[in-house]
């Protein structure tokens, strides 16, 4: 049985209605998101390795969060809208990594292309006549 | 088992409604914006598909076998081939601050600051219409350099994700009009403020795509 009591807390808490907030926070966030996306281009230029996908990555979900937290404000709604978003995100995200290692993306066939098809893998040299120990035995009486 | 839940403090009237005609809910959020937070993670789940697609194909453009081994790729030309990655940064920043100016319209309109709300909102569909002309801009480059819808896999991949993310963007733009054409004629009062945000929560989530759709598809080589 659910027992609902009034939310006294005005922290953001659970308030559906917040006062706006000054312009200087969103100016903020924005000059934050814009140095965040210069420094991801900046990636472009830098040598193509591990390290520079994680850090694209990183910034990314940094992004995506700051993003969703500030300007779609789930930072001052209600928690339940923070929490459901977030829980679905991780595990929507975890069945499509799933899904992407059951469809060999993160298989690496050895060739300059990280993630081409098993198939271009190198093909074994055909089948050609059998060993001469074989040859012994089946050899015609 | 006795659970506590806890209601948001919004002052209600003696019918129980809120100061915004709305009755109050459990959650602390009204219907409506539920309602718009439900469709955006249905929305996810699409993109989240698009880009799986994507990111499957785009390294096997020409290696793609179909029925009786018939090779169905006619080109292995790879969009990442073609990219033009100062450009697209540009249009990123275009639809980066097209977000920052619809936060202010949202705050704008909580303040019941009307006419600074329309002009903020003109600005974001502006920013918009220019987001939408850079990518026009960028498909009719492709085109022009052999890479077509039909091309192959992952030519095709790459235009339905950036096309349907396109036409979100213009969908948004007609929100947008919209508010504004209904705010000049009075159908948005200071009380139904909350209509901005829901539109400004699509507007940040067309922006959130792109944050993903830049980086993992034009960045990530």
């Amino acid at each position: 049985m659910a027992v609902i009591t009034p939310d006294v807390h005005s922290d953001g808490s659970g308030a559906a209605e917040h006062e706006p907030h000054s312009d200087l926070v969103y100016w903020k966030v924005g000059g934050f998101l814009a140095a965040l996306t210069a420094l991801e281009v900046s990636t472009y230029w830098w040598d193509e390795n591990a390290f520079t996908s994680a850090a694209l990555i990183i910034m990314m979900l940094i992004k995506f969060v700051t993003v969703a937290l500030y300007f779609m404000h789930l930072k001052f709604d209600a928690k339940i809208l923070q929490r459901v978003f977030f829980a679905g995100l991780i595990l929507a995200g975890g069945v499509y990594l799933a899904a992407l290692g059951a469809m060999v993306f993160f298989d690496n066939s050895g060739t300059e292309v990280y993630n081409d098809p098993p198939r271009s893998k190198p093909l074994p040299p055909p089948a050609t006549d059998p060993p001469p120990i074989i040859r012994e035995i089946h050899k015609p009486h | 088992m006795t659970e506590t839940l806890t209601a948001p403090a919004v002052a209600h009237d003696d019918h129980g409604h809120d100061d915004h005609g709305h009755l109050p809910t459990n959650t602390g959020v009204t219907n409506e914006k539920l309602g718009m937070w439900v469709f955006l993670g249905s929305e996810c789940l699409m993109f989240g598909g698009l880009i799986s697609t994507y990111m499957l194909y785009k390294n096997r453009p020409g290696n793609v076998v179909g029925v009786r081994g018939r090779d169905l790729a006619g080109s292995s030309l790879r969009p990442s081939e073609l990219y033009d990655i100062p450009f697209t940064s540009a249009s990123s920043f275009i639809l980066l601050a097209s977000s920052l100016t619809m936060v202010f319209a949202v705050n704008a309109a909580k303040r019941n600051q009307m006419q600074r709300m329309r002009s903020y909102l003109g600005a974001t569909a502006a920013l918009g219409a220019l987001f939408i002309g850079g990518q026009v801009y960028e498909f009719t480059t492709f085109v022009r350099e052999g890479l077509g819808f039909t091309t192959n896999v992952a030519s095709s991949a790459f235009y339905v994700l950036t096309g349907f993310h396109g036409v979100h963007v213009s969908i948004g733009i007609l929100m947008l009009v919209t508010t504004i054409a209904l705010s000049l004629r009075g159908r948005i009062p200071h009380a139904r403020a909350e209509a901005v945000e829901i539109v400004g929560l699509y507007w940040h989530f067309v922006d959130v795509v792109w944050i993903v759709i830049f980086t993992i598809i034009y960045l990530i080589k």
